[in-house]
């Protein structure tokens, strides 16, 4: 079976000294961003409602990113009732 | 279309420095779709650094710089607030790196996002991301330089 190198749709570059050395998925929730390495044991996810790969266990609760930027800004503009 | 801009800075010599921080404000969240790291104009060494990129949501004291808008005909950027680089005091992070990467000295490191890649600052004055010089060969002292660029 012919095995991909990287990953099909990165998520992002690294170009160093002009040179496209690695693509980069993303984690649908936390936005981390890292360079896929087959074999290496790290313990990554996918997430059904998002479609789309995720950093960890830490992200396996679906919160997406969109909405954990609302919830920033939401906490941020809270005010409290008298 | 969106607008683009641009800030680069230094590290202050002592890691853990940040060398450019972006925030965002509450009419915009700018998203970073570039990043460049490398060292600076000193006498080449061989030196490896960390970079790494991280949420903050307090972005400590540092040198303001004015973004500049890719198009020169662009209003200014609305995201001035909080954006600046060479830090004294470090931003307060939230969570974990979204970037980690180890950096020789004598290279550049540019990190291109695709679309759906961005990292978006949230519509909070004082929360965004920073670009940190994390650490660095021990027993040496270097400034690394950063560059972020954004779209509103």
């Amino acid at each position: 079976m012919y095995l991909l190198k990287g990953p099909r749709k990165p998520k992002s570059i690294i170009v160093i000294d002009g040179k496209q050395t690695a693509d980069m998925l993303c984690c649908v929730h936390c936005r981390k961003h890292w360079i896929v390495e087959p074999g290496s044991g790290k313990n990554r996810g996918f997430c059904m409602k998002c479609m789309g790969p995720t950093c960890g266990p830490s992200c396996q609760r679906c919160v997406p990113y969109e909405k954990m930027i609302e919830e920033i800004e939401r906490a941020a503009t809270f005010l409290p009732r008298n | 279309m969106a607008r683009r801009y641009a800030i680069a800075g230094l590290n202050a010599v002592t890691p853990p420095k940040t060398c450019v921080c972006v925030s965002g404000a509450t009419t915009v969240r700018p998203s970073i779709y570039y990043i460049a790291f490398g060292g600076d104009t000193s006498a080449v060494a061989d030196l490896k650094g960390e970079l790494l990129v991280q949420r903050h949501t307090a972005a400590g004291t540092f040198s303001a710089v004015t973004p500049e808008p890719l198009e020169i005909g662009d209003v200014a950027s609305l995201a001035t607030a909080n954006t600046g680089k060479t830090h004294s005091a470090e931003p307060i992070n939230a969570g974990t790196p979204v970037i980690q990467m180890g950096v020789h000295y004598s290279s550049v490191f540019q990190w291109y996002a695709q679309e759906g890649g961005e990292l978006i600052c949230p519509a909070t004055p004082a929360n965004g991301y920073h670009a940190t010089l994390n650490s660095l060969t021990s027993g040496t002292t270097a400034l690394f330089a950063a560059t972020m660029q954004w779209q509103e």
